[in-house]
């Protein structure tokens, strides 16, 4: 064997021990990877970007390991390929009638709002399935109605309440989550404390508050006196600062703040998971640190026109993997999978196109 | 049988994930065995699916009996993978000097894709565009905006026949052939709420002035320029052109940066929002030059429509419409109200430019006056 010791079979070191996840992956492999999965993708118009995902997935999934045992992505590329094609046609089909028969639209739109949680079941039965780790499959057992309280129900009255419930909405959708993985046929087990998500809440939201008002409070406050009618040469200048106010609150303001929101709410999630009664785990993400992460990935990534996205996801995936831990509370060998179907391809890719969070955390 | 590779690693027996070490053993001939826990199977290697080589990640063999084989010896797999295509691609993958002109590469073709796969897919678009489709965007559109935004017109019948008439006049005399679809040119009188000197020509060739540009331009050479502009964007097709293009760009954006990771892809987005106001800058500029040689055939003035541009000086700047520009092409919103003498003009700065859908309007005043002064002008 070249080197690395393979941990085989039921031994003591299993029993009620701390398995640091590790990412072993690094960024000298991963760029050829990535640079050969864009140039292709752009080579083949696109077509390639499929397959590509793939060996994304397989490169960030298999390089990560626990107990020595690595995690593996499924799908092929054909499959995401298939998929894909559907989403584009539904969603080609949608904006043509949103140009010629807007009321037809108005109903699809409202159709497609009912059937918006039975497709965010479809994708996280399908990326569970098409994930495993030791040759053991993941699955997801959520249901609509449940998915349809709290995807479409609970985040609808976060909206009546200005969203100062958000805390309940990541709740529920970490309980809707994590509650209905199991990894083979053991299942996982979540809940917590709304006060856990409340902290890092209003952390966030009293930071952007305050600093909304420091940055772009007076180019606001030039706008609106701008705009009581009779000023119009300033206005432009008013408008000006306010639309450059608008971006900068968005970039250095309100994407950090959710950044921050969302490294706590991951810790809370994985410390409150219970895997099949037995093993727990550990995130220890210092939300400032991958604050920094992020940020500083994004400014080398442009910087660089792109050339250092490679580095960017490897380091990231270091820090996420080296902040998280298993604490098996038994053997992790004695489990095994009942999956052997893999469908709902294109809800997944539907996900992924338009970016959905579905409550899984980073 | 003859050994040829051995190849030590770990296999799981199916569906499950209590491993135990053994060894693969592949002979030279079509048959292959593996052993492990004291046991020993014998099968036909063609039945083996060897998963690809991705970096250095545990390669693993799915063998008949349903067993999987793990391996970190990914040389020695390699040697026994009789499927050119993924070694091909794990080849090229591999770190080297190769990846040089392939990181060269990608941002060229990138550039080059976004240079001339955006125009060949608003082209390729257009042609597939079904040629009743304009038309129908055009019903569609009207009728949303009547619903929300537009009143029945308060000008009356007698104005609005001439200016119809002076509509009617340009249509006949633009040069043809521009588009294989003929739009079928409809002008339309709406009063807007709340009440902006505003025109905008929808993609089928249906044309809405408000109230207000009526009454605030009496010199029907200024409203016959502002239509021209209109008609203009008709004959090029700009508004479809503009939603072929946003659709072009999703995917060029899914394409490079597909999970490029948090923040990176919101950015993106926004600089293709910019990136757009850019491009309907062009149309704008375009449609005026369009406009000139209509005018001096009808014999109006070309450059009355200045005057507007004047009013515009003095009037606010209106915010970039990124959702809308995609469905209509609007000449701008100004509130004439000559007050005030604009000290604007002189503090104009080129980055402010990037925020707006329109050129500013020094850019566009210039162009017109100097396609005014070619050829002979023909003053009324």
């Amino acid at each position: 064997m070249a080197g690395r010791d393979l941990n085989v079979g039921w031994d003591a070191s299993s029993m009620d021990a701390e398995h640091p996840f590790e990412f072993v992956g690094n960024a000298k492999d991963y760029f050829g990877i990535w640079i050969v999965n864009v140039l292709l993708s752009i080579v083949t118009l696109g077509i390639y970007a499929s397959w590509a995902k793939v060996r994304n997935k397989k490169y960030f999934y298999g390089h990560t390991l626990v107990d020595n045992h690595n995690f593996d992505y499924h799908a092929t590329g054909k499959q995401l390929f298939i998929g894909k094609l559907i989403v584009v046609g539904v969603l080609a089909v949608l904006v043509v009638l949103q140009l010629v028969a807007p009321m037809l639209y108005f109903l699809a739109v409202l159709a497609f709002l009912l059937v918006l949680p039975a497709i965010i079941v479809r994708a996280l039965r399908f990326n569970a399935r098409v994930t495993s780790h030791r040759n053991v499959r993941f699955n997801f057992f959520g249901e609509y109605g449940d998915a349809f309280i709290t995807y479409f129900l609970i985040p609808m009255g976060n909206l009546f309440t200005l969203y100062l419930c958000t805390p309940f909405v990541s709740r529920a959708a970490n309980r809707f989550a994590v509650n209905n993985h199991t990894y083979g046929d053991r299942k996982f087990s979540f809940d917590a404390d709304i006060g856990d998500y409340y902290k890092p809440f209003l952390i966030a939201l009293v930071t952007v508050i305050v600093l909304s008002i420091v940055l772009v409070g007076p180019a606001i406050g030039s706008l609106f006196k701008t705009l009581d009618g009779t000023d119009y040469a300033n206005n432009e200048a008013a408008v000006f600062r306010f639309v450059l106010g608008f971006y900068a609150l968005l970039f250095v303001v309100i994407f950090p703040a959710m950044l921050y929101y969302g490294a706590v709410i991951r810790n809370v999630m994985f410390n409150n998971t219970v895997l099949d009664n037995q093993h727990r785990f550990e995130s220890t993400v210092n939300p400032l640190k991958y604050l920094w992460i992020v940020l500083s990935n994004t400014v080398a990534s442009v910087v660089t026109i792109g050339l250092l996205i490679p580095w960017a996801r490897v380091r990231l995936a270091r820090y996420m993997a080296s902040c998280t831990s298993l604490l098996a509370g038994g053997p992790l060998d004695g489990y095994s999978s009942d999956v052997s179907d893999t469908t709902g391809v294109v809800s997944s890719e539907y996900i992924d196109l338009e970016g959905i969070d579905i409550g899984i955390g980073i | 049988m003859t050994e040829v590779h051995s190849i030590k690693g770990r296999f799981y027996p199916p569906q499950s994930s209590e491993s135990s070490e053994g060894t693969l053993r592949i002979s030279d001939g079509n048959l292959s065995a593996t052993v492990f826990d004291e046991g020993r199977e014998i099968f036909d290697r063609a039945e083996m699916r060897i998963e690809p080589r991705i970096g250095t990640m545990l390669r693993k063999i799915y063998l008949p009996n349903g067993f999987v084989f793990e391996t970190d010896d990914t040389d020695a797999v390699d040697a026994i993978d009789t499927k050119k295509h993924w070694k091909i691609l794990a080849r090229l993958e591999r770190t080297g000097w190769h990846l040089i002109p392939f990181a060269i590469l990608t941002p060229v073709l990138a550039v080059g894709f976004y240079r001339m796969m955006i125009p060949l897919l608003i082209s390729a678009g257009l042609f597939f565009t079904p040629d009743g489709m304009p038309k129908r965007i055009d019903k569609a559109a009207l009728s949303s905006l009547d619903r929300v935004w537009m009143r029945p017109t308060e000008i009356e019948n007698s104005r609005q026949n001439s200016l119809t008439a002076m509509f009617d006049g340009l249509v006949n005399a633009r040069p043809d052939g521009r588009t294989r679809r003929v739009p079928k040119y409809e002008l339309k009188f709406r009063k807007m709420r709340p009440p902006t000197p505003n025109a905008f020509a929808l993609p089928g060739g249906t044309i809405v002035l408000t109230d207000s540009l009526v009454r605030d331009f009496d010199n029907d050479d200024v409203i016959a320029g502002i239509l021209a502009h209109e008609i203009a964007h008709v004959e090029y097709e700009h508004s479809l052109r503009q939603i072929y293009r946003a659709i072009g760009m999703a995917a060029l954006i899914n394409m490079i940066a597909g999970d490029a990771g948090p923040m990176l892809e919101d950015l993106l987005l926004e600089g293709s929002a910019l990136l757009s106001l850019s491009f309907s800058r062009k149309h704008e500029l375009q449609a005026d030059s369009y406009s000139v040689p209509l005018m001096k055939k009808v014999g109006r003035r070309p450059d009355a429509i200045l005057a507007f541009f004047e009013a515009l000086e003095r009037g606010e700047m209106s915010l970039p419409k990124t959702g809308e520009a995609a469905v209509k092409s609007e000449t701008k919103t100004a509130k004439v109200k000559p007050k005030i003498k604009s000290k604007a003009g002189a503090s104009k700065d080129k980055s402010r430019d990037w925020f707006s859908s329109h050129p500013l309007h020094q850019a566009r005043i210039e162009n017109i006056k100097r396609l005014t002064e070619q050829g002979e002008p023909s003053l009324k």
